[in-house]
C-alpha cells in the first residue's frame, strides 16, 4: 500500500518535472482552442459606463440617467426614474444596455451590482441577455429577476448565470422593466458598481423541469421548429437565501437520441426533419432537468390535396368585401397575420407558413393548440396600425382545412373580433364566436358567420384583431373577408 | 503518526500539495506573508469514528450517544426537536455521517426535527488535537456546529454546588449560521465570557462556501492555548490572556467531550424562513482525536 502511495508520487514529480522542462515542441493548430476574439470585459458600470455600451430606453425615454451626487463608490451611479402610473410620456421605467459586439462571458457566473431605492420598492423585472439586433429583439440567452426589493440602503445583488458556457457573444449586458407601485406612485431607484463576477460563493443551482416535469408522449407531430417554454432556476445566494430566476431555454443543452428525425442544434429549440421518434432530453450545465419529451413525428406536414373554393366575385364583387386574406381580393393592410403575441402565455411559441398550391396562396398555423407547452395559444391577425371599419358588412367569411392528425383537432374553436372603439378614449371591445361544433377535417370547411354572432362585439368601426382560440393544434386558412 | 496525513479520498489532493510545494520552492524562499509558520507538534490518532458503516446505520453505540428532544430550546431558544430516528442520523454508505434536519408541516408553527450526538460518558480527553471533516448545511435558521463541552458540567465542586455551564468550559472548533455560508466561528466560553461575551472568531472563505464541499475543522489545544484552524490554516489562538479581567480559565487539567449537532432557529442565527430549503444535511467524513506525543 505505502508503495504504491509512493509510486503516485513519484509519478507526479516526474510529470511535473517533465511538465516543467520540456520545450515548447510544435503544437498541431487543430488542438488549440478556437479564438473567439470577443472581449472579456466584465464591467458594466463603475464610474461610467465600459466601451461599446449603448442604452435604448423602454417605456418613458428619460427614466434613465447619471447621478454625481448618490453613488455607492466611487463618482457616480445610474439613475433610473420610474413614473408615476399617470405620467403622458410612459408609465414604465424601462431599458437594455448592450454591446455592438458580443462579450464572451462565459469565465463569469453571476450579474453583481449595488442598488438603492428612494424608498422601499419593487423593480418588477430585470435581467440580461436580451438585445435588439437589426429591430429584432433577440432573447435566446435571456434571464430574468422578477420583484427585486430594494430599499434605502445601498445593498448588494446577485442575478447568477444558468450556464455560462453559453454566453460567448452575448449582447445584452442588462436590461430593466420597473412599473410604479402599487399605489401607482413612482420612485427612484439607483444601481452601481455593476458587472460579471465569477463567485464561489453562489451554489447550489437547481433547474425547473420542461413539460411540467412530466415524460411526455408527443403523437402526430410534424417537421418544424419547436421552442421549449422559458423556465426557472434557483440558486442559494452567499447570504444563504434562495433566488429564482426565469431564463430562456437556449442555456439547456438539449440532446435528440434520434438525430435522424429531429436535431438541436438551435437555442433551446428541437428541429423535427424527419418521420420517427425520438427522445428529447435537456441539461442545465451538468443537471439533468426533469422531464422529457418522446416525440412521435410523421415527418413532413400534411397539407392540403386542393386549393380552397375560389370566392365567388359576382356575388360578392369587391365592393362589398373588406378583404383580410385573399388571392381574390385586394386585401387591407395588415400589420403581422402573427404577430408576436406573449399573453397566450408560455412565450411565443405558433409557427405560421405561407404556402401555395397552383398558385393559390394559403396561410398554414402550427403548434397554435400548444401539446408543447400544454397550453391552448391564441394567434392574432392584427391590423392595429390602419384599423378596420367592417359596420356596414354583415358577414365574416373563412376556409379552414385542419388535418386529421393534427392534435386537439376535435377542439371547439372560438374566433374574436377585437375593436378599439378609435385611436383615443375610445371603448373597446371583443367579440367572441364560438363555433357549435368541431371543424371537420381534411377537407376545406368554408365559415359563414353573421357578425352579430360575435357577442360582445359594441362597434366593428375600428376592428384591430381577429384572434383564432382553441383551434387544433395545425390549422390551414383562407380566403378571410368580410362582405355584405 | 503524523497529523497531517489527513484522510485523502484520491490522489488529487496530494499531487496538489506536492506540485504546491515544488511551486514554492521553485519560485525560492521568499518571506512570502501567505505561508505560516505552524508550530511543529507531533500528535498520534486515539480516538476517531470514520463512519464507515452500511447505508441507513445509526452511529456505533459505543462511541456516541444522542442526545433528545427539544429541552426548552436547549438555552438557545431552539427549535428543532433531536430524535434517534435514522431519518435524521445515519451514515451514508459512502463514508459519512448525515446529520440531517427535516422539517414537517404542523398547525400552527411546522417541526423541526433533527439530531444532535455526544461522547458524553463513552469518550473524553484533556488537551490533543480534535478534528473532524464536514460538509455544512446552509439557509436561514441552520445552524450546525462541532464543539466541546467540560465533562465536569454535571460534576460537584469543592462546596458541592453542581459546577454546571460556563464553568465546565465550552470550547466551539466551528460553528455556522446559514444565512452566512462562507463564513465559520470558533469560540470558547467560560466563566464571565459565554454566550454573546464569548471568545471568538471568524473564518471565513473569498471564494467558496463551507456547503459545497468538505472543509477539515480542528482545533489544537494544550495547556493555555487553544488553536483553531480551517483546512490546516491557523486563524485563530485562545490563551488566558484573552479571558484576563473576565473570568478564569477553565481549559487547563479536565476532559471535555465531544458534540456533534445541527440546530434550526435560535438566538444565533433567528429562524428559519421560506427561503430555507429542506432537508438540510450536516456530512460528517469523520471525527479523529489526537493525543500529542513529545
Amino acid at each position: 500500500m505505502k508503495k504504491i502511495k509512493f509510486n503516485n508520487i513519484i509519478t507526479t514529480l516526474v510529470i511535473i518535472i517533465l511538465m516543467l522542462t520540456v520545450s515548447c515542441s510544435e503544437r498541431n493548430v487543430n488542438e488549440l482552442p478556437l479564438a473567439t476574439n470577443y472581449p472579456t470585459t466584465p464591467e458594466i458600470f463603475i464610474d461610467g459606463f465600459s466601451g461599446g455600451l449603448n442604452f435604448s430606453a423602454w417605456g418613458k425615454v428619460t427614466n434613465f440617467s447619471i447621478d454625481y451626487n448618490e453613488k455607492y463608490s466611487g463618482t457616480c451611479s445610474m439613475r433610473f426614474e420610474v413614473p408615476n402610473s399617470g405620467d403622458p410620456t410612459g408609465i414604465t421605467a424601462g431599458g437594455v444596455f448592450q454591446t455592438s459586439l458580443g462579450r464572451d462571458l462565459s469565465g463569469y457566473n453571476v450579474l453583481t451590482f449595488w442598488a438603492k431605492s428612494s424608498e422601499t420598492d419593487t423593480l418588477s423585472s430585470i435581467g440580461f441577455g436580451q438585445s435588439t439586433v437589426n429591430g429584432v429583439n433577440v432573447a435566446n440567452y435571456k434571464v430574468t429577476l422578477n420583484n427585486l426589493v430594494l430599499t434605502n440602503t445601498w445593498t448588494k445583488y446577485y442575478i447568477p448565470i444558468p450556464d455560462p458556457s453559453k454566453l460567448t457573444q452575448e449582447k445584452g449586458m442588462f436590461w430593466y422593466w420597473v412599473n410604479p407601485s402599487s399605489s401607482g406612485k413612482g420612485f427612484t431607484f439607483w444601481i452601481d458598481e455593476m458587472k460579471y463576477e465569477k463567485l464561489g460563493t453562489i451554489a447550489h443551482e437547481t433547474p425547473g423541469s420542461i413539460y411540467s416535469g412530466n415524460d411526455e408522449i408527443l403523437n402526430n407531430v410534424e417537421n418544424g421548429d419547436y421552442t421549449i417554454p422559458d423556465l426557472n432556476a434557483t440558486f442559494n445566494l452567499p447570504t444563504g437565501i434562495n433566488q429564482t430566476i426565469g431564463f430562456s431555454s437556449g442555456y439547456l443543452t438539449l440532446t435528440s437520441s434520434n438525430p435522424y428525425v429531429a436535431t438541436t442544434s438551435k437555442p433551446g429549440t428541437y428541429t423535427v426533419i424527419n418521420a420517427g421518434s425520438t427522445l428529447v432530453t435537456a441539461k442545465l450545465g451538468n443537471n439533468y432537468v426533469k422531464g422529457s419529451a418522446l416525440i412521435n413525428s410523421i415527418g413532413a406536414p400534411v397539407l392540403p390535396a386542393m386549393s380552397a373554393p375560389i370566392p365567388n366575385t359576382s356575388t360578392y364583387p369587391q365592393a362589398k368585401v373588406v378583404s383580410i386574406y385573399s388571392d381574390s381580393y385586394k386585401n387591407a393592410t395588415v400589420d403581422s397575420y402573427e404577430p408576436y403575441w406573449t399573453w397566450s402565455g408560455g412565450g411565443y411559441t405558433t409557427n405560421c407558413t405561407f404556402y401555395s398550391n397552383n398558385g393559390n396562396n394559403y396561410i398554414r398555423y402550427s403548434n397554435l393548440n400548444d401539446i408543447y407547452n400544454q397550453k391552448q395559444v391564441e394567434v392574432a391577425i392584427s391590423f392595429e396600425t390602419l384599423p378596420i371599419d367592417v359596420s356596414s358588412m354583415t358577414t365574416l367569411h373563412m376556409d379552414v382545412w385542419v388535418p386529421a392528425s393534427s392534435p386537439y383537432s376535435t377542439n371547439i374553436p372560438t374566433i374574436s373580433l377585437e375593436d378599439w372603439g378609435g385611436n383615443y378614449g375610445g371603448t373597446s371591445s371583443t367579440g367572441v364566436y364560438t363555433r357549435p361544433g368541431a371543424l371537420l377535417t381534411n377537407q376545406w370547411v368554408s365559415l359563414e358567420l353573421p357578425l352579430s354572432s360575435f357577442t360582445g362585439l359594441i362597434s366593428r368601426a375600428h376592428l384591430v384583431h381577429l384572434i383564432f382560440g382553441n383551434f387544433p393544434t395545425v390549422v390551414y386558412v383562407d380566403n378571410i373577408y368580410f362582405h355584405k | 503518526m503524523n497529523y497531517t496525513k489527513i484522510k485523502n479520498k484520491n490522489h488529487l489532493q496530494v499531487s496538489v500539495a506536492i506540485y504546491t510545494l515544488l511551486l514554492f520552492s521553485l519560485i525560492g524562499c521568499s518571506d512570502n506573508g501567505n505561508v505560516q509558520q505552524l508550530p511543529h507538534r507531533n500528535y498520534k490518532l486515539v480516538w476517531s469514528d470514520e463512519f464507515d458503516s452500511v447505508a441507513g446505520a445509526s452511529p456505533n453505540a459505543n462511541k456516541w450517544a444522542f442526545e433528545l428532544g427539544n429541552n426548552g430550546g436547549w438555552g438557545n431558544s431552539e427549535y428543532e426537536v433531536y430524535t434517534n430516528s435514522t431519518n435524521n442520523v445515519s451514515t451514508d454508505g459512502t463514508g459519512n455521517l448525515a446529520i440531517v434536519a427535516t422539517k414537517v408541516p404542523t398547525t400552527p408553527y411546522a417541526t423541526y426535527y433533527s439530531g444532535r450526538i455526544t461522547t458524553k460518558g463513552l469518550f473524553t480527553k484533556t488537551y490533543g488535537r480534535f478534528e473532524a471533516r464536514i460538509k455544512l448545511p446552509y439557509g436561514p435558521g441552520i445552524w450546525p456546529a462541532f464543539w466541546l463541552i467540560g465533562a465536569n458540567k454535571d460534576s460537584l465542586d469543592a462546596n458541592n454546588n453542581i459546577i454546571g455551564w460556563p464553568q465546565c468550559g465550552e470550547i466551539d472548533i466551528m460553528e455556522l449560521n446559514g444565512s452566512k455560508p462562507s463564513i465559520i466561528n470558533g469560540s470558547v466560553h467560560g466563566p464571565g465570557y459565554s454566550g454573546g461575551q464569548a471568545i471568538t472568531k471568524s473564518f471565513g472563505l473569498t471564494t467558496g462556501r463551507f456547503d459545497t464541499d468538505f472543509h477539515i475543522f480542528a482545533i489544537e489545544w494544550g495547556k493555555n492555548y487553544i488553536d483553531y484552524y480551517v483546512d490546516n490554516v491557523l486563524y485563530e489562538e485562545i490563551t488566558p490572556a484573552n479571558v484576563a479581567g473576565k473570568g478564569n480559565w477553565v481549559f487547563n487539567d479536565h476532559p471535555f467531550y465531544i458534540i456533534l449537532n445541527l440546530a434550526v432557529g435560535g438566538n444565533y442565527v433567528t429562524g428559519p424562513t421560506d427561503q430555507t430549503t429542506f432537508p438540510q444535511t450536516m456530512l460528517v467524513d469523520y471525527v479523529r482525536v489526537y493525543q500529542e506525543i513529545q
